[in-house]
């Protein structure tokens, strides 16, 4: 990971902590997925999945906080505020900050900020060229057929998914990419901040169902991209698209075929083809196969 | 005829002290109604475009009314400065320059805005943004009112009170 990515998450904290995780070496700022902020405990680095104290670094305070989320909102909590009701915003860099604590809530609105617990910064971890060998290994006659990438969480399937859009989309497909939590392409002030390429229509923060069928309908796409279906309306939606000719890529939670045989939700994707290939997604890599029923 | 250019210029002097009073008045009304503009205009701004604090600072600056336009741009130099200092403190510093024709009172409200601004929900913002320039408009209104009356008033007693000045030491 490029230390510039740290670099940029380290610039919205206060200077006081913005000091002591600059300070950091860079073999760590090359590793850091996350840097974490809790009220009254010692601002820590995740790596690796663990976690690590910042060194020099005291206690964080609630002002620290409130400062954090100024500096990352340039002192416009209103237009985060919807992102907020989510539990997190994206800003410049495609990094997302999610947020704990204790809101002013008014009838199921969130009203206010105040109250803040603790701060997530997520370091946005874009892997440009990793999806090369998967996307010539779907390639069928030259076309692409659709895909389903599935795998555990933190496999990379979103990371995957990015990769292969940017590639589908420079190759020159036109791709309408329904990006509801904003993870893929992390829109910010209107521009993606991670590549997902240059004929890629973005609709982020929509249900995925609503989505994909305002992009059919509106941009003319020749490949629908979504990540995570989880719903029978994500399902009907991808199935309305499929019939309207558009080739379809995607990811699921899962570690097999028969992980799709075996939930009701899933069996419906290999029951209408809706896909050509699977995509096995893990740590150690990626196997592409076949989907059949 | 030197004596008479004395008292002509003590009556003169008398006046001018008269008018300038009602003057100050008068922009004090007018920076009021600049204030009230600038405001209305903040809060139509949040309602219908949701703009970033910058992009509002950015926007008052250039179309506002020219006293509060320095405020809001000072405000937003200092955006480069947020870390460093809290939006509050931000807001603090670029409304010192406005003390001139602005009262106390009406400082402290317009300064109270700086906890407020950018830091909760449109709505919220909205309505402190409203209840400041309501506020304010009604100063200028009393004021405006009190202003017709008195700056007739002013004036005469000036200009009497120079030539009672101009006789008593003639």
């Amino acid at each position: 990971m490029a230390v510039g990515a740290f670099e940029e998450v380290a610039a919205l904290l206060p200077p006081e902590l913005s000091r002591g995780a600059w300070a950091l070496p860079g073999s760590v700022k090359r590793r850091a997925q996350e840097l974490r902020l809790r009220a009254g405990r010692e601002p820590t680095v995740v790596m690796d999945g663990q976690e690590f104290p910042i060194p020099g670094c005291a206690a964080v305070t609630t002002r620290d906080l409130s400062l954090t989320m100024e500096i990352a909102t340039c002192s416009s909590a209103h237009t985060a505020l919807e992102s907020i009701k989510r539990g997190y915003f994206t800003v410049k860099g495609g990094h997302r900050i999610g947020l704990c604590g204790k809101a002013a809530v008014e009838e199921g609105r969130v009203r206010n900020l105040n109250g803040l617990s603790s701060l997530n910064l997520r370091i946005a971890h874009d892997v440009v060229g990793c999806g090369e060998e998967t996307y010539s290994a779907l390639l069928q006659g030259g076309r692409f057929q659709g895909a389903l990438l599935m795998g555990p969480p933190g496999s990379g399937k979103t990371t995957l998914l990015r990769d292969l859009v940017r590639l589908l989309s420079d190759g020159g497909l036109r791709v309408g990419l329904c990006d509801e939590r904003g993870e893929v392409a992390a829109l910010w002030e209107g521009l993606p901040q991670l590549d997902v390429g240059s004929r890629t229509d973005v609709m982020e923060g929509l249900p995925k169902a609503q989505g994909l069928l305002a992009l059919l309908r509106g941009m003319n796409p020749q490949v629908l991209a979504c990540d995570e279906i989880t719903d029978p309306a994500d399902m009907a939606a991808l199935e309305i698209c499929a019939n309207c000719g558009v080739t379809l890529l995607a990811t699921v939670h899962g570690v097999d075929q028969a992980d799709l045989r075996g939930k009701p939700l899933y069996r419906g994707i290999l029951e209408r083809h809706l896909f050509s290939s699977l995509v096995k997604v893990s740590q150690l890599g990626c196997k592409v196969e076949s989907l059949t029923w | 005829m030197v004596r008479v250019i004395g008292a002509l210029l003590l009556a003169g002097a008398g006046l001018w002290a008269g008018l300038e009073r009602g003057s100050q008045q008068a922009r004090r009304v007018r920076a009021l109604r600049e204030w009230t503009e600038a405001l209305d205009l903040w809060g139509r701004e949040l309602t219908y475009h949701l703009p970033t604090t910058a992009q509002l600072l950015t926007l008052l600056s250039q179309r506002g009314p020219a006293g509060p336009g320095r405020a809001f741009y000072r405000a937003l130099n200092g955006l480069n400065r947020l870390g460093e200092q809290d939006f509050n403190a931000i807001w603090q510093g670029a409304l010192t320059d406005q003390g001139k024709d602005i009262s106390v009172q009406d400082m402290e409200l317009l300064k109270g805005l700086g906890i407020v601004l950018g830091s909760c929900g449109w709505e919220d913002q909205r309505s402190a943004v409203d209840r400041v320039a309501r506020q304010l408009e009604r100063r200028g209104e009393v004021l405006s009112q009190t202003l017709s009356r008195e700056r007739k008033t002013w004036g005469v007693l000036g200009l009497s009170g120079g030539c009672a000045l101009a006789i008593l030491l003639l």
